[in-house]
């Protein structure tokens, strides 16, 4: 795909980002993504990104994929992230399954008429809490603690030690929203389950947990590019806001610590988006997870600069600026999970008996 | 850790006591959702003796003690005394006695305006003016980001009432003025949305042709800029306490954390990843600890060091937002979920209020240069 092809998809994806996320942001902070965002997001080909259109997507490669939630994390990164988990997760786990209702709920995923939901115990492996399903009665049951999106119509999640996964439908659940530091558009809940499954809601009948794990560390590279979005927006506004405000008769970019922190930080911000860039093309998965953690951190401490810039006006909503301190950390923590990353890092880069004590 | 006298230790575990019974998590999310000033708790803290301002280290162990269990609460049961320091070294008898005393019995509420809209760390950049008119005072201008702002009886409001002599002396010609609600063009407004301590009140004002009283004038006019820095160093030692409180909070949770994997066999408890982790964290805890009552024991001697004050503001904000980040990180979905995420939203505005980071650098520093000057003349 040549540069001006990718100048059109950018354009389109900012013009949709400027009509309909940045006037609703407000709103989708404090009430959750809606099915009207969902379905217009649809229409315009944001679920099913890296679906070939032969199978009902948009057909866009990794790169395109990636510069697309770029720009949504910039606006949005709650949006940013639902996106991803549809795309990157949910969708790819439904195109694990043969079964007739896998494939029924991504022509409906595709079309925006529903969306999907994990526990990310199972996604990060942060807890072995698996449910537990009993063949014989067709009885699951369990609790999952971390359910991100968890207004959507329908749960993925592991089962019977991570063996199958299940398709559940969300409202026959019963759950209680947990605190929300960040990515407030999207719910986060406790799901108690106890239900009855029909036999076609068994998606994948083996080494699902295997299967999961494969698509997370796949899409190590998608949440990444999220991370950079929202750096490069924090870095965008600080930077403006360095040219406007002024202290002591000067602007605030005319003081040398200021000026070397954005400086620092850009050359930072600059390096990441090549080294993503040339993992994205050269299709390197394996430092997937190393680029992930260091954009994540890259995020947190450019929205740290961007609000102490800001001083007082950046500690307030209106600005913008505390969204990202709230959402960078709540991205690390939600699709991180600090030793055992580390430890993954480390056997790959040094040895596989690295980081073991 | 650092210990105090034992009548000291003693009131710190009162107000741990306190604290523990009066800010549930209950309590300290509906605050931290409603934004509303938890009144009933600067009362009862004042009720069983905790403010106590005739005792500064009790003063500053309740604080270190509340923030611990709640930052937003704890700083909301004091907050109410804001600005007294003010008064205590530069009011007199008729102020103290009508404005100061009925604060520090916890009858009244106070509150410090400086900032404005143009002007936040550039304190001698404010335009806010006090003109004599037909031989009244008259205060014309606007603040923002001002604690207290909607529930205080009293403000001390610092404004320009003279022109400077030089651009370099913007700091001369400033006064302060104690401005009290309901004075005739004085009008205040609620600010929402804060990232955190969103128990506290926080406003803009507006004065629009405000007449003030001669006798409302606090010391001598145009020295309203000293008084302000003489006050920082007070009130940052308490910010420095704050920040402590939170760091201090937030290690509990850690080490909780860490024991529960260890009771329940959990090889990440033994892991060297987690252990440098808290011994980091501890380490510079305890020495931004040091810092903050080396700095304290010098105020409270009447000796304040400005550089070591601003240390103490400086160092003890940045760890309480370091702890709180890597805790967070550390602990992953359950401590989001928990009240570490609260924590670490109160945390940053210690880098910010009070005096941001970057002004206490310059404090230090050329404050430094001033005392090698000093020494190098002598």
């Amino acid at each position: 795909m040549s540069e001006q092809e990718i100048e059109i998809i950018l354009e389109n994806v900012k013009e949709f980002i400027e009509k309909e996320i940045i006037p609703y942001e407000n709103k989708l902070e404090k009430e959750g993504i809606d099915n009207e965002i969902i379905l217009k997001l649809a229409e315009k080909g944001y679920l099913g990104i890296i679906l070939p259109e032969e199978k009902g997507g948009t057909g866009l490669n990794e790169f395109q994929y990636s510069l697309i939630l770029r720009e949504f994390a910039k606006a949005s990164p709650s949006v940013a992230v639902f996106l991803y988990l549809q795309n990157s997760v949910i969708i790819p786990l439904l195109l694990n399954s043969d079964t007739e209702l896998a494939n029924r709920k991504l022509e409906e995923i595709l079309q925006g008429k529903i969306h999907g939901s994990l526990p990310l115990e199972d996604l990060t492996q942060y807890r072995r809490n698996y449910l537990e399903y009993h063949p014989e009665k067709r009885l699951l049951k369990g609790i999952k603690e971390f359910v991100l999106n968890s207004h959507a119509n329908f749960l993925l999640a592991l089962a019977s030690n991570g063996d199958i996964l299940v398709f559940v439908e969300c409202d026959k659940l019963n759950k209680i929203e947990n605190r929300r530091l960040g990515l407030r558009a999207l719910h986060f809940s406790k799901f108690f389950i106890d239900t009855q499954l029909e036999e076609e809601q068994i998606i994948v009948r083996n080494s699902a947990k295997d299967k999961l794990a494969t698509i997370y560390e796949e899409s190590g590279l998608h949440i990444a590019s999220v991370a950079l979005g929202m750096s490069k927006e924090t870095l965008f506004k600080a930077k403006e806001y360095s040219k406007k405000r002024k202290a002591f008769g000067k602007y605030l970019h005319e003081f040398q610590p200021i000026a070397f922190n954005i400086s620092q930080i850009e050359i930072e911000i600059e390096a990441i988006e090549s080294y993503l860039n040339q993992l994205i093309k050269t299709k390197n998965k394996t430092k997937a997870l190393g680029a992930k953690l260091v954009s994540f951190e890259l995020a947190r401490k450019v929205s740290k600069l961007a609000l102490q810039i800001h001083g007082g006006y950046g500690y307030f909503e209106d600005f913008k600026i505390e969204k990202f301190y709230r959402d960078s950390m709540a991205l690390t923590v939600l699709f991180g999970n600090y030793l055992s990353d580390r430890t993954k890092i480390s056997k790959y880069l040094i040895d596989q008996t690295s980081a073991e004590y | 850790m650092i210990s105090l006298p034992s009548e000291i230790e003693e009131i710190r575990k009162k107000a741990r006591k306190f604290a523990l019974e009066n800010f549930t998590e209950d309590i300290a999310e509906k605050y931290d959702r409603e934004e509303k000033f938890p009144f009933e708790i600067w009362r009862k803290a004042y009720s069983e003796g905790l403010i106590n301002f005739s005792n500064p280290w009790g003063m500053l162990v309740t604080l270190e003690e509340f923030c611990r269990v709640d930052p937003s609460l704890g700083i909301s049961a004091f907050i109410p005394t804001f600005g007294s320091e003010i008064l205590l070294l530069f009011g007199n008898d008729y102020q103290k006695k009508k404005y100061l005393e009925p604060v520090l019995r916890g009858e009244k509420i106070s509150g410090v305006a400086i900032t404005e809209p143009v002007a936040g760390s550039d304190v001698a950049g404010i335009e806010t003016r006090l003109e004599k008119l037909n031989g009244k005072w008259i205060l014309n201008g606007q603040k923002i980001f001002i604690s207290n702002g909607t529930i205080a009886d009293h403000l001390y409001v610092l404004a320009r009432s003279s022109t400077p002599p030089s651009w370099d002396k913007r700091h001369h010609g400033l006064s302060l003025v104690i401005v009290e609600k309901g004075m005739k063009g004085f009008s205040s407004n609620q600010l929402k949305g804060k990232l955190g301590v969103r128990a506290t009140n926080t406003a803009e004002l507006k004065f629009d042709n405000v007449e003030i009283p001669e006798e409302n004038i606090i010391g001598e006019l145009g020295k309203g800029f000293y008084y302000i820095m003489t006050f920082f160093n007070v009130s940052r030692v308490y910010v420095a306490t704050q920040a402590l409180g939170v760091s201090q909070g937030a290690l509990d949770e850690l080490l909780n954390y860490i024991a529960k994997l260890k009771r329940e066999n959990n090889l990440i408890a033994e892991k060297e990843g987690t252990l440098f982790i808290l011994a980091e964290l501890a380490t510079r805890i305890e020495s931004a600890r040091a810092l903050t009552y080396k700095a304290a024991e010098l105020v409270f001697k009447f000796m304040p060091d400005p550089i070591l004050t601003s240390m103490a503001k400086y160092y003890a904000s940045e760890t309480a937002s370091m702890v709180t980040e890597k805790v967070i990180e550390f602990i992953g979905n359950d401590g989001i979920i928990s009240k570490l995420e609260r924590f670490y939203r109160d945390a940053k505005i210690m880098e910010i209020w009070e005096g941001a980071t970057e002004i206490e650098k310059l404090i230090i520093a050329r404050m430094m240069m001033i005392r090698k000057r000093t020494e190098s003349n002598e």
